[in-house]
């Protein structure tokens, strides 16, 4: 082997040759009992601890959530250099497994999906599973039906940051936009979008030819992307129909996204992106830049031109050249001496790797979550909302977000006149965040 | 329940090696490959009752694993720390006297991008299909092609330098 490595017609074989055997001296060093022993043992653990933190939530046993040191609050973790990009001002709460937040039609709209804590990368594609909800392994649902809670659609009043309205809708209420008089919501698990009259919140339902993920409202038009085919659906929001099937990316998960009329489509991870003309109905220019990025699974956001993508670093894409035309390190900075950055678990990125982000007229905003650790302290997971100067490509300001009982993870965002709207979804919350600032 | 957890026993058992194998080729990590695979059995678990075909479960078994290791990788963090320890244990290496050239095209394997390293492991471990691997990859086969295209083409670039240099 060898001798031959360098001949550019053997590398394949050396290559199906090493893997063989690093597979096969792997297999002589592994425990199948002994694994199976951990595994047991470490899914007992978990279910236990899953039980016990249940009972104290259910029964608000603060002494026990401190003997778990759940409360303890460490030192301040940082000594922000970053100017404070603006503050909190409320703290809503939400139904479970909150996935998607926008602001219309006089109200903040949440969508929460009960098979939000799934990744839909990690489902097959097939529509084989029925939904349940991510919970440890020995939950009994197999032999009893779990309690789902249902899809829910929420309407917040900005005015006094109360919930006025839960809507169940079932399904798996994926994404969601407010326009054209209604609040539009993709479902991801049945061939159907939803119309909500954001007065009455009554629902009208629209048959689509699949599960659909994503929504935007741009051109005077809802669109719907595809969960499970290469396209998406174009929806006349005065007659609820579908009035035009576009051939777009895979049939995985994809987002859609719009600034004015221009209309993107996110697909392979959020690595490639297609714009859609409404003029024509289909894929105009295709944008590929980060193709070859590894660290993708991030969401975008459009501006006027630009395409911005949270990837673990903030990408800025022309897509007239389809070139990144900045990279904006989203990397924790301003930690003090005893949280070590290579402690951290993870940087720019909530814990399955999603990061957020949103362009809005007080600049572009990116949501990152991480875990901090410190020697001798319980980790924390703490989120952080970024402002993005748009002149220098810099982080400009910051804001932190922390929640001692749970932890805060940070995800979809929304805006408003004066203030950003952002999911915690360990908490199951919706923050609010009083802008700052230019 | 007693039923299913003697179901996942026995499953463990049966499709745990050839996924730690996989895990293992992956990440290159022992350790991370027990982890990765454990936590795809626990994501699994729960769909055993609506698994309708139960050969399929070494196929969305696989699914995961490849997902599990691609999201290990996307936290930047996770994979600078991999990056350190590989300095670490290359610098290890470098005072070994027999040096060998298998132990660096597995290196060489182990630092492609982590959607080339993929798509030539599942080519030439898992011998897929084309249909098969971009499927898992969530890309077109045209795609699938090229990622193992650049993949090789960074090894023999590397591998040229390491007997060259």
């Amino acid at each position: 082997m060898d001798n031959q490595l360098g001949d550019a017609n053997q590398l394949g074989e050396d290559v199906r040759a090493l893997l063989q055997r690093k597979a096969d001296e792997f297999g002589l060093g592994f425990d199948v009992p002994g694994a199976v022993r951990r595994a047991r043992r470490r899914l007992a653990r978990n279910a236990v601890v899953m039980l016990v933190v249940a009972t104290l939530v259910a029964t608000g046993t603060v002494a026990g959530i401190r003997s778990l040191n759940l409360t303890r609050n460490p030192k301040p973790a940082q000594t922000p250099t970053l100017p404070p990009a603006g503050s909190v001002s409320a703290r809503i709460p939400l139904p479970p497994y909150p996935a998607a937040v926008s602001a219309g039609e006089g109200a903040v709209w949440v969508a929460s999906s009960p098979r939000f804590q799934i990744n839909p990368e990690d489902l097959p594609p097939a529509n084989d599973l029925t939904p349940y909800p991510a919970q440890g392994p020995e939950d009994p649902r197999a032999s009893s039906p779990p309690a789902v809670p249902s899809g829910t659609v929420t309407r917040i009043d900005p005015a006094t940051n109360q919930v006025t309205a839960a809507i169940e809708v079932g399904g798996n209420p994926y994404d969601l936009v407010a326009a054209y008089g209604a609040v539009w919501v993709a479902d991801a698990q049945e061939s159907r979008a939803l119309r909500i009259d954001p007065g009455t919140t009554e629902t009208t339902t629209i048959s689509v030819p699949t599960p659909v993920a994503s929504v935007t409202a741009a051109a005077g038009s809802v669109w719907f992307t595809s969960y499970g085919d290469p396209s998406m659906f174009r929806v006349d929001p005065d007659t609820a129909q579908v009035i035009a099937v576009i051939e777009v990316g895979d049939a995985g998960y994809k987002e859609v996204r719009s600034f004015h009329d221009t209309i993107w489509v996110g697909y392979d991870s959020n690595l490639r992106f297609a714009q859609i003309d409404p003029a024509t109905n289909r894929v105009g220019t295709e944008v590929r830049a980060l193709e070859t990025n590894t660290s993708a699974y991030g969401q975008f956001a459009v501006g006027d031109r630009p395409i911005w993508v949270a990837s673990g670093d903030l990408f800025l894409i022309d897509p007239t050249t389809d070139r990144v035309m900045a990279t904006i390190s989203l990397q924790w900075r301003d930690l003090p001496p005893n949280v070590s950055v290579s402690e951290i678990s993870a940087i720019g990125a909530a814990e399955d790797g999603y990061t957020g982000v949103i362009a809005t007229p007080h600049g572009v905003w990116v949501s990152v979550s991480g875990v901090l650790e410190a020697k001798g302290e319980p980790s924390r997971v703490v989120g952080r909302l970024l402002r993005i100067d748009l002149l220098t490509n810099q982080v400009s300001g910051l804001v932190q977000i922390e929640n001692p009982g749970t932890g805060t993870e940070l995800f979809a965002m929304t805006a408003t006149q004066s203030s950003i709207w952002v999911i915690d979804r360990r908490a199951h919350q919706l923050v609010r965040l009083d802008v700052e600032g230019p | 329940m007693e039923g299913d957890r003697g179901r996942l026993g026995e499953l463990y058992v049966r499709h745990a090696p050839s996924s730690l194998r996989l895990a293992y080729l992956l990440t290159g990590d022992r350790e991370l490959a027990e982890d990765l695979v454990q936590e795809a059995f626990a994501r699994l678990v729960g769909r055993l009752a609506h698994l309708r075909d139960v050969e399929a479960f070494p196929v969305y078994l696989r699914q995961i694993v490849v997902n599990l290791s691609r999201m290990h990788f996307r936290r930047r963090s996770v994979e600078r720390a991999y990056l350190r320890r590989e300095e670490r244990n290359s610098s290890n290496e470098g005072v070994q006297p027999d040096f060998d050239l298998r132990e660096d095209l597995w290196k060489a394997i182990r630092n492609l991008p982590e959607r080339q390293r993929t798509a030539i492991v599942l080519h030439f471990y898992e011998d897929l299909t084309e249909g098969q691997a971009s499927e898992i990859l969530g890309c077109r086969p045209g795609t699938y092609r090229s990622l193992i295209s650049r993949g090789m083409q960074t090894l023999r670039t590397g591998m040229r330098g390491v007997r060259d240099g």
